[in-house]
């Protein structure tokens, strides 16, 4: 032990008031091993729902679910314009609305159940199994050569010693009381080891008999294991690690088996027989792509919930040793033992390239160990305050599993409150963890050395762009949709997670330099930020999520150019820009969430502050110097966001006056001006806040973030003042107040709401546009950063002149009077887009399945098939003719033979009689083209083939008239 | 042979070699011998919540114990080697009920009578085994030494033989080796 627990001493003691003086502020927050059950928890639950569903659609199937995999595998085209209902197809629409609202998801639901009753029986019997083993002796019934009397004395001290020990956790260690535990020895095993097993209120430690033989010998060993199981019950860690191991056990044999049998054994058997089932036996193969994201899905989920299950199991141990220490045991005992193991693992040579890869496999099965290694132990003993955050691998897998998770509630339940659910335990999930990982780094004084870490941002996000990739986008069955604007919507989700984790990280250190007490600081911040993880996933699952799938619901840019047609003539490229950020953040309700989140992230920021900016006395001018001593403080940020808002009037006043389009003679309308004013204003407004949040990001330093947020905010106060300014004097000022400049006073409150909503959006844009930023200055400001620094001198007091408190206040209501305008958007219904999606009944499932084969086959195969017909036809006309020209028959006897071969190679028709017709009469359509070529080019007469090809004609000709009859019987029932 | 079992062997060699792993012995005590073999070659696999020590404490008992216990067993090996006995032994170990013999409490191996050849493999098992271990070869070398030694001991007296078995030292060739000439590896 280096040191004070973090959650035990304040970080900055020198700040707090009075009524902090004895140095205490337990926060009081969830342990990391909450952190981590909690997680286990959401990916098993979600995990369980889609391994259930999948396995009972092809068990129990009746074609609902895989049909319209198969619809959506074949033609993902037709089925995204289904979707948007421009196809006349609503049996389409049915077919994906009938799963969401039930029917399969039931299995879904019978199987968490299952799950979590057998982990509840599970939880009662594996302890009772446990002490059913054969081997196990009480103290009472030992021998003599035990030492039964002393061994009891013993044990008894240790119970009375880590019954008052420190604990090194989040809690009180008041709170934690040691339920005196039943000894037993199991005579079974020859280990100098220790287990607890047992109820959480009737603990039994079992000792095992090697360690009776180490007592005499080594007796600090024989306490270390004591105490270590000791803590072990202290921290209840008997009913945590039961449940653990009762829902691992029962995702096993309910979920994880019967999936690997029923999915495993449906692909085999396809692949043996040709028939998938529940699936056409011919068609099958275009549900291929679906079910292999599903069971990519399915995989990546298994693999989270192993990782989550090691990671918990390997916490508690450490946090065992810990609080063992506390208690009294001698680290020497896990010193030896890491010595031990270092020198066994140097024994095994690792310059081989097969060394080397048993060495990185080893590390790899080190994930999946629940229990750490020594050296991990011995590491843990030395830096006890590592074990408070969470490795980014576990930042990865919150980000994958919670994005998988809100995917699969939303369509189990739908898109609104439960998805938001599961995105409001994920932020809380990861609100704790950073909060951890902020505390943790306060102690261990990384930030003054390092600034903040981007990792966890970067992990979590990157978990959530893997997330998002494996559960699929959009609609479609495809790995990768085919809009082009996909990557970059995607690199969103990296950057919306470096930029959450960084702004609750860093406005939790805010706090902390405010003088809060971590309690506070905790309860002040969890809202906000939680509030701010949700409008995230909200924003992502409702908008870029669905505009990214491929525009089901109907076009942001149609809709836009019948409205403004001269627009779509003049200016396209402006228009389609338009067009996409409606798409995908201009809806009303996302825009306004969006821009709450950024007018949000900044307000808090100089709301923790407002103490210190407007109170007095020598304790708020120490927090101020105390900021300057750690660079965290907000010097030269409200000068770089003025120079960026003049910059943004310079600008605006320019385009004002000097763009065409813009002037009230342009040849636009009214409606277009209004347009591209507001468009071309927000740019400004947006580049320019995004420049100052940028320049002021690469600075990097401990509160890059919040410096970067009020950077744009001032930057787009000015450039708002500015802008109101040029408007009220006609438009371009009284410097150039001719008629034509700009648009009328009158005018201006017109697009008031619509440009202060789009304005608004500019802090979160600028947000963004400071995290990668921020991130390449860290790549390549990392070296000189690891060079130790010289001391910084005694930092001068900070002046606090009425002009910037006015200036703070001024930001203030600038903030609030565009919050309460962008909100009069709400009821203009000229920006509603999304239609409502009705839910369409029609006929049985096989019907409807079989009429999207059909409509499948008949868009995609059918004109292989007609192409015969024609080329059947072309010959017979050329026969027909007298006298025919050879090398005319020949040419057409060509195109038959390779049109029949390519029908026959094409997917057959969705019937067994009709298509077994189809193959006989293209097999004789091609012998008889191939007799015709040959035939005819001949010299000598050869009179059979023109009969052959007659009566090939007329069998293909009387198939594909039965064909048509169903092909339009299926378009008339889809209609 | 008369019915000295091997754990009185173990027991013996132990508390003359190894008296710190008296209490191993003690406590193997309440488990039948074919549990304890088992227990010896096993390999126990970490529980959650266990302190982590996977390495046993106690040397010479696991050694001593499976090379005396592999010696019976081959000497014994025909009469037990059908395959029923075999399947059931299967089954019984599977469904971990105890064979007739253990539910009667009487599961101990006896040591039956070693040849020379046999006693030479039994000291060369306990040699290797013990370096394996850990024993120095001096030491290893000692410790066969002392469980040949105890297995010698371990024969039928001639009184027993008259009165037990006429003419059965007939069969072996090692009936007449005493402590000194105890085999070399």
């Amino acid at each position: 032990m280096t040191g004070p627990d973090p959650y035990t001493t304040f970080p900055y003691p020198h700040l707090t008031g009075s009524h902090d003086e004895d140095g205490s502020g337990r926060p009081g927050i969830p342990s990391g091993t909450v952190l981590r059950f909690a997680l286990l928890a959401v990916g098993m639950l979600t995990a369980t729902l889609e391994m259930t569903n999948t396995a009972a659609s092809l068990l129990f199937a009746d074609g609902t679910g895989l049909g319209c995999w198969f619809a959506v595998g074949d033609d993902s085209a037709f089925w995204r314009a289904a979707l948007a209902g421009r196809t006349g197809a609503p049996l389409a629409e049915s077919c994906l609305t009938e799963p969401v609202q039930g029917g399969i998801h039931d299995w879904g639901y019978a199987g968490t159940a299952a799950l979590l009753a057998t982990a509840t029986v599970l939880y009662w019997l594996l302890p009772r199994f446990r002490s059913r083993r054969r081997g196990l002796v009480a103290l009472e019934d030992l021998d003599a050569a035990f030492d039964p009397a002393g061994l009891r004395t013993e044990l008894d001290e240790l119970v009375t010693l880590a019954g008052h020990a420190e604990h090194h956790g989040s809690l009180d260690s008041s709170y934690l009381v040691l339920t005196p535990p039943r000894f037993v020895v199991d005579c079974t095993a020859l280990d100098a080891g220790a287990v607890v097993f047992g109820r959480a209120r009737a603990p039994v430690v079992s000792l095992h008999a090697g360690l009776l033989t180490v007592r005499s010998t080594a007796p600090e060993r024989f306490r270390a294991v004591v105490l270590h199981e000791l803590a072990h019950i202290r921290t209840m860690d008997v009913g945590l690690a039961y449940s653990v191991l009762a829902l691992w056990r029962a995702f096993l044999a309910v979920v994880l088996i019967p999936y690997t049998v029923i999915v495993g054994g449906s692909f085999v058997w396809a692949a043996t027989t040709g028939h998938f089932p529940g699936l056409d036996d011919k068609l099958w193969p275009a549900a291929l792509p679906e079910l292999t994201r599903q069971t990519a899905k399915a995989l990546l989920l298994v693999a989270a919930v192993v990782l989550i299950r090691a990671a918990t199991l390997r916490h508690r141990e450490l946090v065992a040793d810990v609080d063992a220490v506390a208690a009294g045991a001698c680290i020497e005992v896990w010193e030896k033992a890491a010595a031990a193991e270092a020198s066994h693992s140097r024994l095994r040579p690792t310059t081989s390239r097969p060394a080397t890869s048993f060495h990185l496999a080893g590390r790899a099965l080190a994930l999946v160990r629940p229990h750490p290694t020594w050296q991990e132990r011995l590491h843990a003993l030395h830096r006890p305050f590592t074990l408070r955050g969470l490795s980014p691998l576990q930042y990865f897998l919150i980000g994958c599993t919670t994005m998988i998770s809100v995917h699969t509630v939303a369509r189990v339940w739908g898109p609104g409150l439960e998805a938001s659910t599961v995105a409001m335990i994920a932020a809380g999930i990861l609100f704790f963890a950073v909060w951890h990982d902020q505390l943790r780094a306060r102690f261990a004084n990384l930030l003054r050395e390092h600034g903040p870490s981007p990792a966890p941002g970067l992990a979590f996000g990157g978990g959530l762009f893997l997330g998002q990739f494996v559960a699929g986008v959009g609609h479609s069955s495809r790995w990768w949709p085919t809009a082009p604007e996909t990557p970059v919507v995607l690199l969103a989700l990296p950057l919306c997670g470096a930029l959450w984790v960084g702004w609750v990280d860093q406005i939790s250190h805010l706090c902390l330099l405010q003088g809060a007490r971590p309690r506070a600081a905790v309860w002040l911040t969890a809202f906000p930020s939680c509030l701010f993880g949700v409008a995230l996933f909200q924003w992502w699952v409702d908008d870029a999520f669905t505009a990214m799938a491929g525009d089901p619901f109907g076009s942001a840019l149609e809709s836009l150019a019948m409205e403004l047609p001269d627009l779509a003539q003049t200016h396209p490229t402006t228009l389609r820009v338009i067009a996409g950020t409606i798409q995908y953040v201009g809806t009303p309700a996302t825009g306004d969430s969006m821009a709450f989140i950024g007018i949000a992230a900044w307000f808090f920021v100089v709301l923790v502050q407002l103490p210190r900016f407007y109170g007095r006395g020598p304790l708020y001018r120490m927090r101020s110097m105390t900021m300057h001593a750690e660079r965290a403080s907000f010097g030269g940020v409200a000068t770089l966001g003025l120079m960026c808002g003049l910059a943004v009037c310079v600008v605006l006043f320019v385009l004002l006056s000097s763009a065409d389009s813009l002037l009230p003679g342009s040849p636009l309308p009214e409606s277009a001006r209004r347009m591209l004013l507001v468009w071309w204003t927000a740019m400004a407004f947006w580049a320019g806040s995004s420049l100052a949040a940028v320049l002021t990001a690469i600075r990097l330093g401990p509160l890059w973030l919040p410096r970067a947020l009020t950077a744009a905010a001032v930057a787009q106060a000015t450039a708002l003042v500015g802008f109101l300014g040029l408007m009220s004097f006609g438009g371009c000022g009284r410097l150039v107040a001719t008629a034509s400049c700009g648009l009328q006073s009158s005018k201006l409150a017109e697009i008031h709401p619509v440009l202060f909503e789009t304005v608004s959006l500019g802090l979160l844009a600028a947000a963004l546009a400071a995290v990668p930023a921020a991130l390449l200055a860290y790549v390549v400001r990392r070296p000189a950063r690891l060079r130790p620094r010289p001391p910084r001198g005694r930092a001068a007091t900070p002046v606090r002149t009425w002009a910037v408190r006015a200036g703070v206040g001024l930001l203030l209501t600038t903030t609030v009077a565009s919050c309460s305008a962008s909100q009069e958007l709400r009821g203009d219904p000229s920006l509603v887009l999304r239609p409502h999606r009705g839910v369409l009944t029609g006929e049985s499932t096989a019907d409807r399945i079989q009429a999207l084969q059909l409509r499948a086959w008949e868009s995609t195969e059918n004109p292989f098939f007609t192409d015969v017909l024609a080329y059947h036809n072309l010959a017979d006309r050329i026969i027909r003719t007298t006298p025919s020209n050879i090398d005319d028959v020949v040419a057409a006897c060509a195109g038959l033979h390779l049109s029949a071969e390519r029908a026959l190679h094409a997917r057959p028709f969705p019937d067994d009689d009709l298509g077994h017709r189809w193959t006989n009469a293209l097999r004789r359509s091609v012998s008889a083209a191939e007799a015709c070529r040959t035939g005819a080019a001949s010299p000598a007469p050869h009179r059979a083939w023109p009969t052959d090809l007659a009566v090939a004609r007329t069998e293909a000709l009387d198939i594909y008239s039965a064909t048509l009859s169903r092909l339009v019987s299926a378009r008339m029932r889809s209609d | 042979m008369g019915t000295t079992e091997v754990r009185a062997v173990v027991v013996d060699v132990v508390a003359q070699y190894a008296p710190e792993e008296a209490p191993v012995l003690a406590a193997l005590a309440h488990v039948d011998d074919a549990h304890v073999v088992r227990i010896l070659r096993g390999r126990r696999k970490t529980e959650p919540l266990g302190f982590g020590f996977a390495e046993v404490v106690a040397v010479v008992t696991p050694v001593v114990w499976l090379a005396v216990d592999e010696a019976c067993r081959s000497a014994v090996q025909s009469s037990v080697d059908s395959a029923h006995a075999r399947l059931a032994g299967a089954a019984r170990r599977l469904l971990r009920r105890p064979s007739a013999a253990g539910a009667a409490g009487g599961s101990a191996t006896e040591v039956p009578e070693l040849s020379r050849d046999q006693l030479d493999l039994v000291h060369r098992r306990v040699t290797e085994d013990a370096q394996a271990a850990g024993l120095a070869a001096e030491d290893a070398e000692k410790l066969a030494d002392r469980v040949v030694a105890r297995l010698i001991l371990a024969r039928p007296t001639p009184a027993d033989t008259v009165s037990g078995r006429d003419g059965a030292r007939g069969g072996t060739d090692g009936g007449d080796i005493t402590p000194d000439d105890r085999p070399r590896a």
